[in-house]
């Protein structure tokens, strides 16, 4: 309208158009070429380049989150406080710290203990984050060099699937979370029956449909990867029934149904280095199962 | 328009890119975080000449996109139309921060809404997302709070002449 030199600015429509027209053909061709070719290499420099700088930022970024963390669990705090106003600061920070190293120590042991033990080769893997509106993905630390291809699930250090690998990049990749909306996981019920668990978006609430079910399924039945889905190995626990679902007919089609897996506050995570040609996964028999460390619960699920 | 106003908004956009990645991306508890990058778009389109400011828009759309899992090209869309609409009809010599942070929400909420829309015709699925609504209302909320603490700041590093306004 008015600019500080006294004149109405001008309407970049030129600029406007070429812009526009840039952005539809970039993303055209980003989604046609499925994450390869130029659009990969693109994306691979672009996280290589700001990896570094992401990292300097967290460690000035980290403690202000803890802060922010802890203001936000204030009932927590305060019984915390209490039993630290005993100690003195320098006493207090040293022991935060041992904690922390101590916590993560045990953390990355529960996932050499799931890569030791896992039928697939794994690799364990830092989660770097998002991007935030409407991008429920995230970025971890390990890519096509350590052995990652898209499709290979993604799993938390207590072996529940957290997400599936989308783009691969050298030294990183993103993973679609089993609450993304575009996210479809097939699924096992405890009777034999298959389905589609599909996100929302919702981190606490998952959409189950199953075409043909044979009863129903009670509350509290753990939902599992049915091993008819291309690289992903069956018996990986996907979601939690929260109440009795009965079929309409054959047709169970509800939002009843939760992750198994938490996502916030997720570190660290595990990738299975599934071939989609291995003859375990993706058969026709939706009951195999991989051989997986049974589910721990120390840490957090 | 001086080259410092450039180099100052270039630099807010990095910073803004990096603190998304990394501070905000990481307030788990909060479900829905603030566009910082989106809000230095606003911002800078205020004082930045027309095609600068949709530049850097672009600028800033695609190194986010390149950053996260959505299609290349699809933030910068919404940046680009967004500094666009910024340009074309808020007031560059607007200096009171409660409008300042009025005009960032509704562009804002403008954004969030594009995104939402280009985002299903593209295969995200953002308007099936169950937190939509929350997120269309809360983003540009949280942006215009951040507003009236960024823009004089802002403004004072990029814009040296509109010092007294303030």
């Amino acid at each position: 309208m008015i600019s500080d030199r006294g004149g109405p600015r001008r309407a970049p429509n030129i600029s406007l158009i070429i812009l526009v027209v840039a952005s539809f053909v970039l993303m055209t061709f980003d989604i046609r070429s499925q994450g390869e070719g130029v659009a990969a290499t693109l994306r691979s420099g672009a996280q290589s380049i700001a990896a570094p700088l992401q990292d300097l930022a967290r460690t000035v970024v980290d403690p202000v989150v803890d802060i922010i963390d802890g203001a936000a669990n204030l009932a927590g705090l305060r019984a915390e406080n209490e039993r630290l106003r005993a100690e003195n600061e320098e006493l207090r920070a040293a022991q935060e710290e041992i904690e922390k190293i101590r916590q993560d120590n045990l953390l990355l042991q529960q996932f050499l203990d799931l890569t030791d033990r896992s039928e697939f080769p794994s690799v364990v893997a830092e989660v770097r984050g998002g991007t935030g509106t409407f991008d429920t993905g995230f970025v971890i630390n390990k890519g096509t060099e350590q052995g990652i291809v898209a499709g290979n699930p993604v799993l938390n250090q207590a072996n529940l699937l957290v997400g599936i690998i989308k783009d691969v990049f050298p030294q990183s990749a993103t993973v679609i979370p089993v609450i993304g909306p575009t996210t479809g996981v097939e699924i096992l019920t405890e009777g034999g029956d298959i389905g589609v668990v599909t996100g929302l978006g919702d981190p606490d609430r998952l959409e189950l449909l199953i075409l043909e079910a044979s009863g129903p399924i009670e509350q509290g039945e753990i939902l599992r990867t049915s091993a008819t889905q291309r690289g992903i190995p069956g018996g990986l626990q996907v979601a939690r029934v929260e109440q009795r679902l009965i079929p309409d007919g054959t047709l169970i089609e509800s939002q009843e149904v939760t992750p198994v897996a938490e996502l916030t506050g997720l570190r660290f995570v595990v990738v299975l280095q599934v071939s989609a040609d291995d003859p375990s996964v993706s058969t026709t028999d939706p009951t195999s199962t991989t051989t997986l460390p049974t589910t721990t619960t120390v840490g957090g699920g | 328009m001086a080259p410092r106003t450039i180099l100052v908004s270039l630099i807010m956009m990095g910073l803004g890119i990096v603190l998304q990645t990394t501070l905000f991306s990481r307030l788990e508890q909060f479900a829905i975080i603030p566009d910082v990058v989106l809000l230095v778009v606003i911002l800078a389109a205020r004082w930045l000449d027309p095609d600068p400011a949709l530049l850097l828009g672009f600028t800033a759309g695609i190194a986010l996109d390149l950053l996260g899992t959505t299609p290349m090209g699809l933030r910068a869309l919404v940046f680009v139309l967004v500094a666009y609409v910024a340009v074309r009809y808020t007031d560059r010599t607007e200096s009171n921060p409660l409008n300042s942070a009025l005009i960032v929400a509704a562009l804002s909420l403008l954004g969030a809404v594009l995104f939402a829309v280009f985002g299903t015709l593209f295969s995200l699925g953002s308007l099936s997302e169950v937190n939509v609504l929350r997120t269309i209302i809360l983003v540009p909320i949280y942006n215009g709070v951040l507003a009236v603490l960024v823009a004089p700041v802002m403004r004072q590093l990029a814009v040296p002449r509109s010092r007294t306004l303030i």
